[in-house]
């Protein structure tokens, strides 16, 4: 049997880490291991990597509940597939910078969920129960994965998807539950409506909340108020749980007390095409 | 937390784990949800691993598990059953997180006074790992992706260099080159630490 030089002992060393070396060959490298210190001190060496990385690989956990956050998301990102397109109107009411905005969803050669704006507008997030926001940057086409929990920036977009609902909690004390895959742009003591459902207890408020949406306006102070639309987003109703609110559609105002409804019909001028 | 997936043997590269996870990847296939559940179950752990040391941040890691699970799943129909399911699946993983790698440092959250609570925001984690095991971690993110990616695929239970090439479309000899050199890098950046500590 030939003598290894340095360079094929280095190699069998590898080999044998890789657990593919050849029994004969082992026998090689342990010869030349026993006769030369350099390559025994790299073998030493090459195996205390070795045992570091596998040691430090296994001791990496998973995080509880992961496998429950992974369907969950599975299931949310199974009902977005299809791409929603909402146009906002130039109406003065919505001052968005752009007047369509379309997310798509699903591009197989992304790795995270991208979220598409198609025209630059204020930021907008997209909360998905429990999962992850995305936050679009003023002048960014593409949203980045924020942070759960985190601050949403005011006049964010958002759309929250997900199983159960999203809560929103508001600096001036104003609680909103979204639901029915609810897209809302957020404002300070506002909130506009576009698609879905929410629900908004400001009992804890500072002040009056505003539901600003295509069907008409709802404001509510010390109360609790829902307003849900209907699939083909023609009407919706508000409907006051606790308190009063003051319900303006139809180009009628009306004051709402609690266990009353009110239906709504879509302002033309307000519209929102989904 | 069973870590038993598909795993080829050393020897022959096919598996006896292989068959199920075969079998629940056809079945998922066809539109049994069920079928995914017991994939996602069986190979979360390693896919979270696996992107827990490519990726260093929790929240990171969750989210590029997760996201190679729902990648997996819509591009099930791509799956080559003839091969081992879990080089596959950890392919996908390498992918996800390759593309979080490059995204990262653009998601700056701003703060605005207004809060969100999540219906289930992800619980803490219990799992601390220990000074070593950290400190090997950080001397891989140092390494180039092209050494990094191999090592960390290699470095999960149970996997052979047939499985890294296998995940990385690569051939078996550039596998075993990258790990070889991979290691050597290693080697130096650990070893250098440890002349500091000493001296
Ligand atoms: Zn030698």
């Amino acid at each position: 049997m030939s003598r290894l030089n340095c360079e094929d002992a280095r190699r069998l060393i590898h080999l044998d880490l890789d657990g593919e070396i050849p029994p004969d060959e082992r026998k090689r490298l342990e010869e030349h291991l026993a006769s030369c210190p350099h390559c025994r001190a790299a073998q030493e060496e090459l195996s205390a990597v070795d045992s570091r990385l596998r040691d430090a690989l296994s001791r990496i956990e998973p995080p509880a509940g992961l496998v429950r956050r992974t369907r969950r998301r599975m299931m949310a990102e199974q009902r977005r597939r299809s791409l929603l397109r909402v146009v906002l109107p130039a109406a003065a009411a919505f001052v968005l910078v752009g007047t369509a905005l379309w997310f798509a969803f699903g591009r197989p050669d992304t790795g995270r969920r991208q979220i598409t704006l198609a025209q630059h507008g204020a930021p907008a997030v997209v909360l998905s129960g429990g999962d992850a926001i995305h936050v679009f940057e003023p002048h960014e086409r593409v949203a980045q994965p924020g942070q759960t929990g985190a601050p949403l920036p005011e006049d964010s977009v958002a759309w929250a998807l997900g199983e159960d609902s999203t809560r929103l909690a508001f600096a001036g004390g104003a609680r909103v539950d979204l639901s029915g895959e609810a897209v809302v742009r957020i404002g300070r003591d506002r909130i506009e409506l576009f698609k879905g459902h929410l629900r908004a207890d400001t009992t804890e408020a500072e002040g009056p909340f505003t539901i600003s949406t295509p069907w008409g306006d709802v404001t509510c102070r010390d109360g609790i108020v829902a307003v849900r639309s209907d699939g083909d987003g023609r009407t919706a109703y508000a409907h006051v749980i606790a308190g009063s609110a003051v319900v303006t559609a139809d180009d009628r105002q009306q004051i709402l007390k609690a266990g009353e409804s009110r239906r709504m019909r879509i302002d033309p001028d307000r519209e929102v095409v989904l | 937390m069973t870590d038993s997936g598909a795993r080829s043997g050393a020897a022959s590269g096919i598996t006896g784990g292989g068959f199920a996870d075969r079998e629940l990847a056809l079945r998922a296939r066809r539109g049994d949800t069920g079928a995914f559940d017991s994939i996602v179950e069986r190979h979360h752990a390693s896919i979270y691993r696996l992107c827990r040391a490519l990726l260093r941040e929790r929240s990171d890691a969750e989210d590029a598990t997760q996201e190679t699970f729902v990648r997996a799943w819509r591009c099930l129909g791509r799956y080559d059953a003839t091969r081992a399911f879990a080089p596959w699946l950890r392919g996908i993983a390498a992918n996800v997180c390759r593309q979080a790698v490059r995204g990262h440092g653009r998601r700056e959250a701003r703060t605005i006074p207004l809060e969100t609570q999540l219906s289930d925001p992800p619980a803490p984690e219990q799992e601390e790992l220990s000074p070593v095991a950290d400190r090997a971690l950080d001397a891989l993110q140092s390494l180039d992706e092209t050494y990094r990616l191999p090592l960390v695929l290699f470095y999960l239970r149970e996997a052979t260099v047939a499985d890294v090439a296998e995940a990385l479309k690569i051939s078996e000899g550039a596998a075993r080159v990258r790990l070889h050199r991979g290691r050597e890098m290693l080697r130096q950046i650990l070893m250098a630490e440890q002349d500091n500590v000493e001296t």
